[in-house]
């Protein structure tokens, strides 16, 4: 490996002087101070800067790289297949869009590793004391996380529900006949947003607990759970948990879900309450906290 | 300039920082010394704001850090050379930090170039070597060009050739007028290094002074003495004579006596005109290694306070056995005790 000589500041300007080097301890220090650097042309860094690095971060590594490929992957797939099966036994009025309700949960808990991964991946290398030591503007780091999260999940969970959709209608369309397009639009807009939600939640989950192993379960303990939990709890209860779990959400989306008067929209409205208030505490945490 | 005023951290019981008052100044590499343990990470890392002191200030160029207008501009830390993400490329690394700075691309293969990293640019950092990761904490550390520069232990890791040049780099660095401080547990590489020093121990300030001046107070010369094996009364006569002629004779458990304030020759003399024979007649002079352990030894006394370790306010005719383990200490030629014992003498 080469070693090159020591000359730290790159540029010409390491060549000129900025002091008589280091001739005895007392004679420095005690006088007045000129910043030997020139002053930088280079603006203060703002949001823009922090989201441009959070971008090359989520795109830089293999494992979200792979999480969102393996979460498009589930939906089209998964959602793909069971077209292909349908096909010739579909019957005029059939909700074809409801075949996309399996690869979608599964697509979802991709998102959650990936939304969790993308918080803890540097907590748990101890990159995040790298990142704030540049920035030690908290908030704006969380921020850009989430924004460039947000944005890639809802672009990717939206064109992956869409290629979904688009595959149904072309293939069972003949069958099935014309889909609403109310139905449609619950579907592949709710689905982005839904999707985009649920990685929120994952990022202030992970934001929160630190540790990716800890943050996944915690997520997928909250799709899952309200489902069985729901079965046991009761006649007051137990409905309520059913009907805004995670995995119920989800099924009124794609038009499959258990209570008719609940709107796919009021119970996605839920969620992201939900998902605002682990926010504000993850920024709370995230500000205050030793890292 | 970096100020710490008063600066104390505490861990639920455990106080980690306690106390410290210090600065760092421009134009001269700082080195921060103390064991494993002593407070020196935690201090650096409540100088770059990652944690919040439990009271007191610590500063750079006067503002706390996490105000600073430009942080990566202003100051460069090396913290922990493995905190990177171990499926980043280098040059990835280095672009989503630059970029968080509002630095440009152009930078980040200057600092590759500059710390030789340039060929494995591209290589997942996770598979790098420790000394290799040195070089891309340092490069990190680099990148906005900073006035003020923190490393944690940069040399850790390193081979010879590795070790040379971040010490040329930092005294470079200090040169240019910057503001280096740089820690370590080993005292050779920072008599090499550094020109100033600041000494901690349990988290307290033992010393702030130049390497020069440390050096002067904490290694007087010695000599040691040992008159034949099982004649007592012999040493206790020539300790008797030399404590007349204005030396200070302090008991080795292996039997010699470790003498301060007269020369070698001076001591033969003496010895001779009182009849007494020597079995070894050795002058020593501490290695700052030493006197560096008795000054952090004395802290770790000054912490446990066991009862048979004595303190350092009373201390017996003999060592005691070495308490415990010294932290962070390198092997030296003398036993731990007869250190110790030494750490006592001067503070006496």
């Amino acid at each position: 490996m080469a070693h090159p000589t020591p000359s730290p500041a790159g540029g010409p300007r390491a060549d000129a002087a900025y002091g008589d080097g280091p001739s005895g301890d007392a004679a420095h220090g005690d006088g007045p101070y000129g910043r030997p650097l020139p002053e930088s042309p280079v603006q203060e860094p703002g949001l823009r800067h922090a989201l441009a690095s959070e971008w090359t971060k989520i795109r830089s590594v293999p494992s979200t790289v792979w999480t969102l490929a393996v979460a498009v992957g589930a939906v089209v797939g998964i959602g793909g297949a069971a077209v292909a099966w349908s096909r010739g036994s579909t019957r005029p009025g059939d909700n074809i869009l409801g075949l996309g309700l399996g690869g979608f949960l599964v697509g979802q808990i991709a998102v959650i590793v990936l939304g969790v991964l993308t918080v803890t991946s540097e907590y748990g290398s101890g990159m995040i004391r790298t990142t704030l030591v540049v920035c030690p503007r908290r908030t704006r780091v969380l921020t850009a996380k989430a924004a460039v999260l947000a944005g890639l999940v809802l672009v990717a969970g939206t064109a992956s529900v869409g290629l979904f959709a688009a595959l149904a209608v072309l293939v069972l369309g003949p069958g099935a006949g014309p889909q609403p397009a109310g139905r449609l639009l619950d579907a592949v807009a709710g689905g982005g947003l839904y999707l985009t939600v649920v990685a929120l939640m994952s990022l202030a989950v992970g934001t929160l607990l630190r540790h990716g192993a800890g943050a996944i379960a915690a997520m997928i303990g909250f799709v899952l759970l309200p489902v069985v939990l729901g079965l046991f709890a009761g006649e007051r209860l137990g409905p309520y948990l059913l009907r805004h779990s995670a995995v119920a959400t989800s099924a009124s989306l794609f038009g499959s879900g258990l209570d008719p008067d609940t709107g796919c929209w009021r119970l996605l409205a839920t969620l992201a309450g939900l998902t605002a208030v682990l926010l504000a505490g993850a920024y709370a945490a995230a500000v205050r906290r030793d890292v | 300039m970096i100020e710490a005023h008063g600066l104390t951290k505490r861990y639920g019981p455990r106080t980690a920082v306690d106390g410290l008052t210090f600065r760092v100044r421009p134009g001269v590499v700082t080195g921060f010394l103390g064991p494993n343990g002593s407070g020196k990470s935690t201090t650096m890392r409540m100088a770059v704001g990652l944690e919040a002191p439990t009271s007191g200030t610590v500063t750079v160029g006067g503002v706390p850090y996490r105000e600073l207008p430009n942080a990566a501009r202003t100051v460069g830390a090396l913290l922990d050379a493995r905190a990177v993400h171990g499926g980043r490329s280098a040059r990835n690394h280095l672009l989503c930090l630059a970029q968080l700075a509002g630095i440009g691309a152009r930078r980040v293969d200057e600092v590759l170039a500059l710390v030789g990293l340039s060929e494995v640019a591209g290589r997942r950092c996770g598979g790098f070597s420790l000394g290799m990761g040195q070089r891309l904490g340092i490069a990190a550390a680099l990148l906005g060009d900073p006035e003020v520069l923190l490393l944690d232990e940069p040399v850790n890791g390193l081979d010879p050739e590795g070790i040379h040049w971040v010490r040329t780099l930092m005294r470079g660095l200090a040169a240019e007028g910057r503001t280096v401080l740089v820690s370590s547990h080993l005292m050779s590489e920072m008599a090499l290094t550094a020109d100033h020093l600041v000494v901690i121990g349990r988290g307290r300030l033992l010393a702030d002074t130049s390497v020069r001046e440390f050096v002067e107070r904490h290694s007087a010369g010695f000599v040691r003495v040992r008159t034949p094996d099982g004649a007592g009364e012999q040493r206790a006569r020539l300790a008797g004579v030399l404590v007349r002629a204005g030396a200070h004779a302090e008991p080795e458990p292996d039997g010699a006596l470790r003498v301060t304030g007269l020369t070698a020759a001076r001591i033969s003399d003496l010895a001779h005109g009182h009849g007494v024979r020597l079995h070894e007649l050795a002058p020593h002079h501490a290695s700052l290694e030493e006197a560096y352990m008795r000054l952090t030894q004395g802290a770790v006394e000054y912490r446990s306070a066991a009862p048979a370790a004595g303190g350092p306010a009373a201390p017996g005719p003999w060592p005691p056995a070495a308490p415990g383990h010294a932290p962070g200490a390198v092997p030296h030629p003398y036993d731990t005790a007869a250190a110790a014992a030494g750490g006592r003498e001067s503070e006496a």
